[in-house]
This record gives C-alpha cells, structure tokens and sequence, in this order.
C-alpha cells in the first residue's frame, strides 16, 4: 500500500484542523482549539494510506515552521472563505510550499463555504492562475461536510496516479 | 548503541529508536511503547514509518543524511502532538560498533513549563480570530444596514429594470423575478420619466404599509468606451425631510399659539380669492374681529390666561364658519374670517349679528369659579363692492371695526 504525507498549510483559525477530522474521523466541533505545533493522522484509502500533517497556521508573529511540510507529496492549502486576508495568504503559502517541494500538487480548500451565501467563479478562476500545480480548488465546509471528500479525494488521485506513472 | 547513551536517555526520559537505511528497527527503549503511533507495529526488525508515522515521506532526507549530502546532520521536527503531549524529534546518524552507519531518532518530551507558553499562543489566536470574525460580521451589519435604508438598481437606457438591491425587494416586499424587467415606472412616481444621467430626481413609492414614500435619487450612469449603457440608480429616503419640510411651511403661515394662518397666509388665500372671484364674476367678504376687554385679562389673571383666551377663541370661531372660510390670527387680540364666496348683504349683516351673539354663549372657563367674559369689535369689507385688493380690503375693515369699537363705547 502506497503511504505519503500531505500537509495542511493556511492561516491560523481558516479550519485545517476542522478538515482533517471531518476527514478522518467524520466529526466536528464549533469550538476552536488552535493547532501548536503539528499533529499528524492517518487515513487509509482504496489505494493509499495518507499521512495527514495538521501544522500551526500562520499567524504575524509566528510564521510556518518550513521544516514540517519536508517530504510532502502534496499539499491542502486552506483559505476561510469568509476572511478576505486569508485568501489573499494563499498565493505565499503556495510560494512555501513550492519552496520546500518543488511543483508538488496543491489543492485549495476555501473553507467555511456554509458561512456564505455565494462566492464569485471568477475568484476562484482568479486563484488557478497563481500556479500550475494546483490540481483542484473547492468551497469545502467541514462543519456541513461539504466537498471535504472531494478535496482530499482530487489531491489523493492525482498523486496517486503520478506516483503510478 | 553505547551503554552511556542509553543511559543518559533513560535519565533525561528521552524515547529512542535506531533503525538502518532499509528502515528496519534495530533498537528502541521502553517508552517508545507510550509514542508509537501503531504500538502492535512495534517490534525490532519492523518498518518504522508504521510505528512513527512523522518518518513517511521524509526517505529521502532520511538518506540524504546518511550519505552527508543533507545540508544540516539532523532532521528536527519539533513540537509534535502525540496524547495531549508535545514532543521534538530529533533524528541524526551514528556509526555503529560494527561500523555500521545508522539512524537514531530522539524523541523528547517538552516540559510541563512550555504548557503555559502553548496555552498563552493558543489563547492569543483565538482572540486574535474572534477579533477578525466579529470586526468582519460588524462591517457586514453596518453594510446591511446602509443596504435596507438605501434602495438602488439599475435600469437600462429605456428605464427597464436590470438589477435591484435586497432593499428593494424588501421595501416592495417583492422578489427579484416579479420587480426585474419591469419599468421603473411601475415602481417609483416621478415628474419626468427620463432619467438624465448625472442628475437627481425625487421619486415617491408606496411602501407595504400603504405610506407614501419620498425619495432622492442620484442618476449615475454605467459607461463603456463612454458611451452610457446602464444607468444606477440611488435611492435615498427623504420622507422625513419632506416632513419637515411641511412643518416648515406650516409654522410660517401659520400662527403659533392658536394653531390658526396668520397675515402672511390669510393675505396669500385672500390673494387666490381674489383671482377666482375675478374670473368666475363672484364676491366674498372679510370680518375683522377685535377682541374688546383684552388687555384686563392680562392684567388680571396673567398672560397665560391671556393665550389660553386667544386658543378660546380660535377654536369658537373655527367651530362657527363654514367648511371653505377661513378663521385667521393677524396681530395680539385680532382675528379675521374670510367668507368664501359670500357677499350678499343681507346675509352678512345676519352673520355679523351671530358672531356678536357668540362671546357671552362662549366665556372662558379659567377655573371652576373663574369664568373670564370676552366680547367682539367687528368691521366688514367686501369684494368687489368695497375694494379689489386685499391690503385696502384689510383696511377698510380694521376701519369698520374701529369705528365699531368706538360707537359700541359711546353707546356704554
């Protein structure tokens, strides 16, 4: 069975956490528990067991210890759909990424989509342009389960597949 | 292994495991039992990546390491969460007593102290968001709130609808589908149903609760390549200008005491009177009243009595003409009706009587013993017969009056 790991990268508070235990586990809570640190789980799949790196997010005093997204095969880039700042984090924290892995694949997870009404397409086109790697870019809510699959789903095929090749 | 360095890790409470380059565990203390990510995994010969899930994914730092090409000797990761406890992990390479080269990863458990550290940062992101999220939602509010106050849609160059705002719908109490499409003229009353772009436009609309609503309206227009495509319109509520606007009207033809027009708007309604008697061939006339035994009570029972007597008064002669006449105040203890359409004289003379008849039906009630007596000095004028103007018509029946006054002393 092919074992990988994958981090979670994005501002602090955007629901990373939040993801991963949807994921993982199918619960949520409202609380917010800020991540310190990284926790690390693990997820099997058909094809694949995923090792999931839930790292600190970033805040302005503390930026995203690089040495935690070494070795990753791909990454979930979580924006909080609701906090403009965080989306507009999303093109540095790709820029980490890169910086660590070069063109591994990322998703984009524009989290808390259940806390809007709408959000514009041409947005969302706006955020494939930051980068070639990104694979799959998705409204997700963890709290109503919303596209969560799917976004680990995309990212999981897609290594998956290459790895395969 | 060295005997030492076991030693010093048992001491220090320091977990260890040793594992070569085909990741195959060769050597682990006891409290790597209490951190195994997969404790039944754990055994010597097994592959660690199932025992410490951290190393899956980092093979090729992992040797990189043992062969010296990584750019530090140490791949750290530090802080890692396992059971509500915090760990570093330390992995590094050694040479074995058989010369080989292998890895040895250290896991250290932070200390109690670095708790309150943790809580301290997780304390400050929580607020740090609360602050983000509550700052967002009272942006979103004020913005709510300017949207229910501000109606605005768009209209294309025939004044069809293209776009509307939640206020819109709200204040029609409509949905989107029933109000786009339409004509704004359905929707909003106007002079002019050209909306000239750059400009303003006051609109009326009846809202659910059958109120007619006043609004300003800017005309802004949508260009491309400078050509106007679209116009948006702004709308904002100025009923309670309109309001005031009113009272502003009101207050200044009107006196302030007794609520009745005074000189200024009885000589406007004497002037429209005028107009129309001149054109329909018709007469009326004026009564000029003056108070008689005014001034004693003042005197006598203070001013405020004095002001209570002029309301008296005012409302007896608004309850005694008919609907279409006018009752007006034009100074201190002077009142004026003007009879609309009426000149026969006759007919004056028999009013002029009644009116006479109305201060002892009607005294004051000042107090439950107090009853204060009034009476009239009256003086008429009629259009045309008199004079055509409404100064020489106030005129000459101050004149009547005063001579009326005069006589009536004589007399007493």
């Amino acid at each position: 069975m092919l074992a990988y790991k994958i981090v979670m990268v994005g501002d602090f508070g955007v629901g990373k956490t939040s993801l991963v235990k949807r994921f993982v586990e199918n619960s949520f809570s409202e609380e917010y528990l800020s991540t310190i640190g990284v926790s690390i789980s693990k997820k099997n799949l058909q094809n694949s067991t995923i090792m999931l790196w839930d790292i600190e997010g970033h805040t302005e005093f503390k930026p995203i210890f690089k040495q935690y997204l070494l070795g990753a095969k791909g990454f979930i880039v979580v924006a909080d759909i609701t906090r403009k700042n965080t989306i507009e984090s999303i093109q540095k924290h790709i820029e980490l990424c890169h910086g660590v892995v070069k063109d591994a694949p990322i998703c984009i997870a524009l989290n808390k989509s259940d806390l809007i009404s709408k959000n514009s397409e041409s947005e969302i086109a706006d955020l494939h342009s930051i980068s070639d790697s990104i694979v799959n870019i998705l409204k997700t809510s963890a709290k109503e389960n919303d596209a969560v699959n799917e976004i680990f789903g995309s990212l999981d095929k897609f290594i998956v597949d290459s790895l395969g090749k | 292994m060295q005997n030492i360095t076991r030693l010093i890790c048992a001491k220090n409470k320091i977990s260890y495991i040793v594992f070569d380059k085909e990741f195959k565990i060769l050597d682990y203390n006891n409290t790597i039992e209490s951190i195994a990510d997969d404790i039944s995994s754990l055994s010597i010969g097994s592959d660690i990546r199932k025992v410490m899930y951290e190393l899956v994914g980092i093979e090729e730092n992992l040797l990189a390491l043992l062969n010296n090409t990584a750019k530090e000797n140490i791949i750290h990761f530090p802080m890692i969460l396992k059971m509500d406890e915090y760990y570093d992990l330390d992995i590094e390479t050694f040479i074995s007593s058989k010369g080989e080269k292998l890895f040895i990863a250290y896991i250290i458990q932070k200390p109690k102290e670095s708790l309150s550290y943790i809580s301290m940062l997780k304390e400050i992101n929580k607020k740090t968001l609360l602050y983000e999220t509550q700052d967002k939602k009272s942006k979103e509010q004020h913005f709510d709130l300017i949207n229910q106050k501000l109606l605005s849609f768009n209209v294309d160059m025939d004044g069809v609808i293209t776009l509307i705002n939640n206020a819109f719908t709200l204040f029609f109490d409509l949905s989107s589908k029933e109000i786009v499409g339409k004509h704004f003229s359905k929707f909003f009353k106007a002079r002019d149903l050209n909306l000239n772009a750059n400009s303003t436009v006051i609109f009326n609309a009846i809202n659910t609760k059958g109120e007619v609503i006043s609004f300003h309206a800017n005309i802004i227009p949508v260009t491309e390549n400078d050509i106007a495509h679209e116009n948006i319109i702004i709308c904002q509520d100025i009923t309670y200008l309109k309001q005031i606007e009113k009272e502003l009207e009101f207050a200044a033809g009107h006196d302030s005491l007794t609520g009745l027009p005074n000189r200024s708007r009885l000589l406007s309604k004497m002037d429209e009177t005028i107009e129309k008697c001149e054109k329909e061939r018709l007469s009326f006339s004026i009564c000029f009243i003056d108070l008689d035994k005014f001034k004693p009570v003042n005197d006598n029972y203070g001013h405020h009595a004095g002001d209570m007597l002029l309301k008296h008064i005012a409302k007896v002669l608004s309850d005694f003409v008919r609907k279409g006449d006018m009752v007006a105040r034009i100074g201190g203890d002077e009142f004026i009706i003007l009879f609309d359409s009426l000149s026969d004289e006759n007919y004056i003379k028999s009013m002029k009587t009644r009116l006479y008849e109305l201060p002892p039906k009607h005294p004051l009630t000042y107090s439950q013993d107090d009853l204060i007596e009034f009476g009239f000095s009256i003086g008429l004028a009629s259009y045309p017969q008199d004079a055509i103007t409404s100064p020489e018509l106030l005129k000459l029946a101050d004149k009547a009056m005063y001579y009326s006054k005069r006589k009536r002393k004589t007399k007493n």
